[in-house]
């Protein structure tokens, strides 16, 4: 016996011209984004597009390998594709998208920490051992640095600092995570995020000074 | 001449909290020790003035970054990674798995009912028609009932006491 079934549509059903035929720079992000959940993938192509840069930023400062940061960028691209249905707008898509490639890039991280341990270094800061052989330095923020130079050497200097240290500065410094954020998300106390967050501003005020002399000298 | 107070005269714990006070992470008793602790000694003062320098001057300078490859390029990659994840997720969907069990019941089931009844009919040893309703006839007698088959005739006659 043959069934039927009565299919009733809630809406009118909007048929939306080709990727070619829209305006796809006029459209802002939620825009872009409502549509993409429905399933058309030329859409987040133009979030991609939009976005690329700033993900790939934030995949870099968590790894400081372009390859690696290149890989996560892309990895968080694909996730944020899967996930996409999951974003409701309680943030902007690109501080969405910034999270999903801090999730991808903490994972990375924690298959290397596998393989390689952490630096005697860091565990001598962790207990305590050489707080007091690293004295911390004043940089003034206003003194003779551009924009652009200041980065570079931010960049520079957050490239010397232990994966681990970096990784908690980076989480609160520029994705403004909280303590006990960062301590689920690492997977870490709260008492070793205060740590290393301590030791890591330190060493950077140390190599950002050290910087500076070799700038006036 | 007056000496600047010196940041290393504080403990680690104190400058943990201190630090914590300028990240805006302590609740408001633990802020009211801090404050306390800020006005007894003066290196706490310069500690917290250093740690607020740094906060700023790392913020100001977050360092930016461009994707060197092409916008085709980069895309392409990422459209093949999901078409790849998608194309391994269909299997498992359950939609794929309820079609595939449509397509079991469809015409395994069938087969394979044949496949049994042919076996009972041919039994292990091979057993002739008129055997078999002997065999039917025993069991149904120990239910206290009976059965007559008749392969010839093509009937069957059920006889319950």
């Amino acid at each position: 016996m043959l069934h039927l079934t009565a299919v009733r549509f809630s809406a009118p059903i909007r048929i939306m011209p080709p990727p070619a035929q829209r305006d796809l720079p006029s459209l802002s992000d939620q825009e872009l984004v409502a549509l993409a959940q429905k399933g058309d993938m030329a859409l987040f192509e133009e979030l991609v597009f939009r976005h690329r840069d700033k993900v790939y930023a934030r995949a870099y400062l968590m790894m400081h390998q372009e390859d690696a940061a290149l890989d996560a960028s892309q990895a968080a691209w694909v996730k944020g594709w899967q996930r996409l249905a999951q974003f409701k707008g309680d943030s902007s898509f690109s501080t969405w998208m910034t999270r999903v490639v801090i999730n991808v890039c903490l994972d990375d991280l924690r298959k290397q920490k596998r393989v390689h341990l952490e630096s005697i270094e860091e565990m001598d800061e962790e207990t305590g051992g050489v707080e007091r052989q690293m004295p911390v330095v004043i940089v003034n923020p206003t003194e003779g640095m551009e924009q652009d130079e200041l980065r570079r050497r931010i960049d520079d200097a957050l490239d010397k600092l232990s994966s681990a240290h970096r990784t908690v500065l980076v989480l609160h410094e520029f994705e403004g995570l909280e303590y006990k954020e960062i301590s689920a998300r690492v997977g870490i106390s709260i008492g070793t995020v205060m740590s290393r967050l301590f030791y890591a501003r330190r060493k950077m005020a140390t190599l950002l000074q050290g910087l500076r002399k070799e700038r006036t000298s | 001449m007056k000496s600047t107070p010196n940041p290393t005269n504080l403990t680690v714990q104190q400058m943990l909290a201190i630090q914590a006070d300028v990240d805006g992470q302590l609740e408001p008793p633990q802020r009211s020790e801090v404050r306390a602790l800020l006005a007894a000694n003066p290196a706490g003062g310069v500690f917290r003035d250093q740690i607020s320098g740094m906060r700023a001057l790392i913020r100001r300078g977050e360092p930016t970054r461009v994707v060197s490859e092409a916008r085709d390029f980069y895309w392409s990659q990422i459209r093949r990674q999901i078409e790849s994840v998608e194309k391994m997720a269909v299997p498992s969907s359950p939609n794929r798995r309820v079609a595939l069990w449509s397509r079991w019941l469809g015409w395994g089931v069938p087969v394979l009912g044949a496949a049994a009844v042919a076996l009972v009919m041919m039994g292990p040893g091979g057993r002739s028609g008129s055997e078999t309703a002997a065999l039917i006839e025993g069991s149904q007698l120990e239910a206290s009932g009976l059965v007559f088959r008749s392969e010839y005739d093509g009937v069957t006659i059920h006889w319950i006491n």
